[in-house]
């Protein structure tokens, strides 16, 4: 299965499921895979954008049935939550001094239905979650 | 000898058509052949008409509805190939190659274990031999079974014969609200003469393809589906631990007992925005506490450790959000859909009011709930009206 079949399900399921107009004329953007905390693939986040905001979001799971089709009241700006580069910028912003920061990857807090960019510390045992605008410093065996 | 056959019925197109739309099934650009076999019970009587869908991608054919005691119009849609008249030839000739040759001078389809079905050999009227389709074994001649006790593998057995007189009786009520419904849909006579499945023709044709696929329904500020307006509203979670404070927040202003989720937070005993906690496993009762105590009793608060689908659409019906727990995370749910037809799996969808992300929250329309694992629900009940 490569993108262009997420894509296409994507399509699909928006023909099926999604009725407000701006949703249906959004751009379908490339899938993301979500991550279990082990690393296995989860899901996959199938962005909705239109004049640079996320409307909304497709969650597939690997055999892509649909999970959920979710939308924000106040769409967020889509670079935060699909430009890796901002992802990390923002995680910057909760860092310490000193602290180098991974690569984002988008993985979920607690429930599947929370889904946020874990952003590693390699200098030590701690990542930070991403949520939009909400930024956690998650301490290895912390809370 | 040819396959008896027989017209097929325009609402076994229709639902063809309806099962295309709903992309269940893929038959777009096909036809329904302009005739079908004729499937007998075993005890004689016409039973469906096994009919090719010409032209669409891969071979296949329709089960259609001749008794209305089957309960529907339409029995089953298989992607295979379906020509009568080889397997006549394929039955003959295996009959013929028999040790001891059988004369017959008519041959019929029969259904004998529905839906399993048979080619019968007859002469004069009486059966010669009942070869199973495809295997071509003999099908052995009836046995006595004791009172209850089912039909084995490789047994012959009425349809008809053997259903019970309440089966019967809901069978033909069943056929016949399917057939009223869909009387409805048949003003597409262009394409009804053309036997097209077209998805976006269908759906030009008609304007109840909602009210057959779909059993929807959100809250309400009254039970008068006719008013509605949006009167249920987002609430995200201030820390990313209270997703339980949001969620009692949502379903608090439901009903107009507007509070701070610090003050919510407090009563759940959730800490503060400078240092939350999320709910323990273990103190759930707390929610059933917080409803009943910050609407002094206003609101009876349940809690169901064993959430169904049918719970969601009755609290839903009954003007009533729940909030629903799931691993880890706490939500509230406003609405449901069952879209499908009645013989397909369907698709079951809820309404959620989601708090996460902190401060955000999103509406998800639709969840699928059978991709989901439901922890507990709570409901709310007025009891001062």
């Amino acid at each position: 299965m490569n993108r262009a079949d997420i894509r296409a399900a994507a399509e699909k399921l928006r023909r099926k499921v999604v009725d407000d107009p701006a949703g249906l004329d959004a751009t379908i953007e490339d899938p993301i895979p979500v991550e279990t905390p082990t690393g296995e693939l989860d899901s996959w986040f199938v962005a909705l954008t239109a004049d640079e905001q996320l409307l909304g979001f497709f969650q597939l799971e690997p055999d892509l049935v649909l999970h959920r089709y979710s939308t924000f009241d106040r769409p967020p700006l889509a670079a935060d939550w699909l430009d890796r580069g901002a992802i990390r910028g923002r995680a910057r912003t909760a860092a310490d001094d000193g602290d180098r920061l991974g690569e984002p990857t988008l993985t979920y807090l607690s429930s599947r239905d929370r889904l946020a960019w874990r952003v590693p510390i390699a200098n030590r045992p701690a990542a930070i979650y991403v949520s939009g605008e909400h930024i956690e410093v998650v301490v290895a065996g912390g809370a | 000898m040819a396959a008896e056959i027989s017209r097929p019925s325009p609402h076994a197109w229709a639902e063809l058509n309806l099962l295309n739309l709903s992309r269940v099934v893929r038959l777009e650009g096909a036809r329904l052949a302009r005739a079908g076999t004729v499937v007998h019970d075993l005890n004689g009587e016409p039973l469906f008409l096994r009919t090719p869908i010409e032209g669409g991608e891969d071979d296949a054919y329709a089960d259609i509805a001749i008794d209305p005691r089957v309960g529907a119009p339409l029995l089953s849609v298989s992607q295979a190939e379906w020509d009568a008249n080889a397997l006549y030839q394929e039955a003959a000739e295996t009959l013929r190659s028999r040790r001891r040759a059988v004369s017959f001078n008519d041959a019929r389809f029969v259904a004998f274990s529905f839906p399993k079905v048979a080619i019968q050999f007859l002469r004069d009227g009486h059966e010669v031999a009942l070869l199973e389709l495809y295997t071509w074994r003999q099908v052995p001649p009836a046995r006595k079974r004791k009172k209850n006790e089912p039909p084995g593998d490789f047994e012959r057995w009425s349809f008809l014969a053997e259903l019970p007189a309440n089966v019967v009786t809901r069978n033909r009520r069943r056929f016949t609200k399917r057939v009223r419904e869909l009387d409805k849909l048949l003003p597409g006579r262009e394409l009804l003469a053309r036997r097209l499945i077209d998805a976006d023709r269908f759906a030009s044709y008609i304007d109840r393809i909602d009210l057959l696929l779909s059993d929807t329904r959100e809250l309400h500020y009254s039970m008068s589906n006719a008013d509605h307006h949006p009167c249920y509203e987002l609430r995200g979670q201030q820390t990313s631990v209270w997703c339980v404070a949001a969620s009692v927040q949502m379903l608090l202003d439901f009903y107009r007992y507007n509070y701070l989720q610090t003050r919510l937070a407090t009563e759940l005993g959730l800490g503060t925005l400078g240092s939350p906690s999320g709910l323990p496993y273990g103190d759930e009762q707390l929610v059933v506490d917080t409803l009943e105590d910050l609407t002094s009793d206003a609101l009876n608060a349940g809690m169901n450790w064993s959430p169904s689908w049918s719970e969601f659409r009755t609290e839903i019906r009954a003007n009533r959000p729940l909030i629903s727990f799931i691993p880890g995370h706490s939500r509230t749910v406003a609405g449901y859909t069952r879209a499908g037809l009645p013989w397909i799996s369907p698709f079951r969808g809820l309404l959620v009011y989601d708090p996460w992300p902190p401060n955000v929250g999103v509406i998800t329309r639709w969840e699928n709930f059978d991709t989901q694992t439901y922890r507990v629900t709570f409901n709310a009940r007025l009891t001062l009206v």
